[in-house]
């Protein structure tokens, strides 16, 4: 029985974009194993072996655990793990169990609790529920990884102050992460947030003014737009990443985000802003605040190396393009100089760049700028690109050739032209590439560095040439993003066929491979799943014909029938 | 080929092949310090029991041509390196409760590392899937928890992830 090879999977998928399928297969995967384990386990007893009789028979009589006596077993028995305490051998016992056994041995005994604290990492939440849970918990002395506050209310803050050891610190609205919450936004009870009042902010801010590692504040959770004084005075001179998620209806805690950018954090790595708006009125109020937050990557030139700026929720549905709001004349031109020749000293690691449409020119001139100086950029990421973008396009591109020694992850979702795999011939260390977008022609694939990339995605319309190449070349892959939506308006396009199927799953190192129905047929589909000897096969329904571009296929590849193809 | 005798705490004398038992990082030491010259020289070893010792070394023969063990890969969590157990050792390991937890003892007093992966393995997956309850009758637990704690244990248990 071999349960120990990975097991490959197969996806054939309308939604380019889910990755999901990857995560619950090898879950799925664990838990037959330990299912099997324990089978085999729970077997010991019919089953004898030689060795073992063998050491029985020399037993000697006076070994005292093997006494016949059963309630003398049962006291034994009782002491039997606790044998094991001194040692540090429990640790390695219980280092081997995954999280739900580790909660589960939590309730066995104050041992076993003592035992299994140490191994995993702590989110406290603080709310109006949990207050007291939060306390008896602090008393521990514990560390937490970070204490996630949400709804937490006036009258509610312990009185004694929480008292504990955390490297990070949150503010949610909710358990649901804003961007979330707008999916529900019909129903509007969903939709209300009870967030940390200004007096319980201003206090944990305080408590936790040293902590080292990230402060997260989600715009929802802070019930008023006045002005914590905390930020203006305390620095967090420890803070390592700073997420701002700013998004708020009635723009009640956006101001005060808005402040946080005014301020100087000096050893901060990471900074990650995700922007969101429901209505053009609320941009009329409160405006993106990119000069604020350029000026901010700019004062921190010298410890930055991650910088995330992703602008959420603005598609054209929700917003009709203001073209009128060109913010640029709100920059003085002695900032706006100031901000681009600080922005040269940028040098990230990580990058990522999701613009909005229509938005004011000087932020695509701060984040050309940015772009145009960097030169060990590992990840680069350009999201959402669309017409009004193409200097940032076109930037990134230069990037992608000037930084293609050092980068490993590439993610364009939208290139606004003809990509040219030429610009990365060089880039030995590239391990994840995805330019995305139906229509945009992807030429000189055979210069891409075949011997290093794992996962590709290359848009949804490859030649049948060029997917020949890359599957007979690359090798190395274990994740191929292959669905050829583009066919359907494109006679030159392969489409989804069986022949694509047997040409990529022959690729040594391939566990994910997704397709998509949209340009192919039932027919087609379900042959390619013939192939798989009707392996447990998820998340379709082929009864449903309006369903067509929806199919998820899980296949455990070394049960795939190779010989067959 | 040169022997030593081992002694159990039972008071028994086993007689080994060095080259059997030099999985032991303790026994190697213990003759190292000892400076054994003939084989009716005697390790006492006071904390491994005879039944114990003999599983031990059936193991260890079972073992002896294994290649030394690779020091632990950094890019290879202990998680994922638990599945390869062999049907010789699935069929040895299967023992009382008792002599397992003697066999981890001795496997740790006598610095088998091999030996002691396997039963913490063995452990953990008897652990596994299973709850509080379960466990506790498993290894005849008493649970000396107040329902207050398990509660605050329950809630406590929301908080916390995979270090």
């Amino acid at each position: 029985m071999d349960n120990s090879t990975p097991s490959p999977l197969l996806v054939i998928n309308g939604d380019q974009h889910d990755d999901d399928s990857l995560h619950s297969e090898a879950d799925s995967e664990e838990n037959t194993e330990s299912e099997m384990n324990l089978k085999w386990w729970n077997g010991q007893d019919s089953e004898s072996d030689p060795h073992l009789e063998n050491a029985v028979q020399e037993q000697k009589s006076q070994d005292l655990i093997m006494s016949d006596d059963e309630e003398d077993e049962d006291d034994q028995l009782s002491q039997i793990f606790y044998m094991l305490i001194p040692s540090e051998i429990t640790s390695l016992i219980f280092k081997r169990l995954d999280l739900s056994s580790k909660r589960a041995s939590r309730l066995v005994c104050r041992r076993w609790l003592q035992l299994v604290d140490p191994l995993v990492a702590w989110y406290p939440e603080l709310c109006d529920e949990s207050v007291q849970s939060v306390l008896n918990f602090t008393e521990k002395g514990y560390t937490a990884n970070t204490l996630v506050v949400t709804k937490l209310m006036d009258f509610c803050y312990p009185l004694k102050g929480i008292g504990l050891m955390a490297q990070s610190l949150e503010f949610h609205s909710q358990n649901v992460p804003i961007h979330m919450t707008m999916m529900m936004e019909e129903d509007p009870t969903l939709r209300k947030t009870l967030g940390i009042s200004n007096s319980n902010l201003n206090m944990l801010l305080f408590e936790y003014r040293n902590i080292e590692g990230g402060l997260i504040l989600n715009s929802g959770a802070l019930m008023s737009s006045e002005l914590p004084s905390l930020f203006n005075t305390t620095n967090f001179t420890n803070l390592t990443s700073l997420e701002i998620f700013g998004c708020n209806e009635d723009g009640r805690g956006y101001c005060m985000c808005l402040e946080t950018m005014g301020n100087m954090f000096p050893k901060l790595k990471r900074l990650k802003l995700t922007i969101e708006y429901h209505r053009e009125t609320i941009l009329l109020h409160h405006p993106p605040y990119y000069k604020q937050v350029f000026q901010f990557v700019g004062r921190h030139c010298k410890t930055l190396t991650s910088f995330e700026l992703v602008y959420s929720n603005l598609t054209d549905e929700n917003i009709m393009p203001p073209f009128i709001f060109d913010l640029d004349h709100s920059i003085p031109v002695h900032v706006f100089q100031d901000t681009m020749s600080k922005l040269k000293n940028v040098q990230l690691s990580e990058f990522t760049f999701k613009p909005t449409f229509y938005e004011a020119r000087s932020r695509f001139l701060y984040g050309v700028q940015l772009m145009n100086h960097q030169e060990r950029l590992t990840c680069l990421k350009l999201e959402n690109l669309s017409r009004s973008n193409f200097g940032v396009w076109e930037a990134g591109v230069q990037l992608m050739q000037k930084c293609s020694k050092t980068l490993n992850s590439i993610h364009c979702d939208g290139p606004l032209d003809e990509f040219s795999c030429r610009v990365l011939q060089f880039a030995k260390n590239l391990k994840d590439i995805r330019i995305t977008i139906c229509g945009v022609k992807i030429v000189d694939v055979e210069l891409l560095p075949v011997a290093t990339v794992k996962i590709l995605h290359l848009g949804h319309g490859l030649s049948a040439n060029q997917i020949k190449f890359i599957a007979t070349n690359m090798t190395q892959l274990v994740e191929w993003y292959l669905p050829q939506d583009r066919a359907q308006f494109d006679r030159t396009i392969p489409k989804t066929s069986i022949g694509i199927f047997k040409s990529a799953v022959k690729l040594p190192k391939l566990q994910k491979l997704v397709l998509t129905k949209r340009c192919s047929s039932w027919k087609r589909i379900r042959k390619i799943i013939s192939y798989t000897q009707g392996l447990d096969v998820g998340d379709r329904d082929p009864s449903d014909p309006k369903d067509a571009c929806y199919v998820k296929i899980m296949i455990e590849r070394r049960r795939l029938e190779l010989d067959r193809l | 080929m040169p022997f030593v005798n081992l002694e159990s705490s039972d008071g028994d004398l086993v007689k080994v092949d060095v080259d059997v038992i030099k999985c032991s990082v303790t026994i190697n030491a213990l003759i190292e310090h000892l400076g054994l010259e003939d084989d009716n020289e005697v390790v006492p070893l006071q904390n491994v029991g005879t039944e114990t010792l003999h599983k031990v070394l059936a193991w260890a023969k079972h073992h002896k041509d294994d290649l030394p063990s690779v020091d632990d890969d950094e890019d290879d969590p202990p998680r994922e390196r638990r599945t390869d157990i062999t049907t010789w050792d699935a069929n040895f390991i299967k023992m009382e409760q008792i002599q397992l937890f003697d066999l981890i003892l001795a496997a740790n007093y006598l610095d088998i590392s091999g030996l002691l992966d396997l039963g913490c393995k063995i452990v953990a997956d008897m652990i596994k899937g299973k709850t509080a309850d379960e466990i506790r009758t498993m290894f005849n637990i008493v649970n000396d928890l107040t329902p207050q704690e398990q509660e605050q244990i329950r809630k406590e248990n929301e908080w916390c992830e995979e270090k």
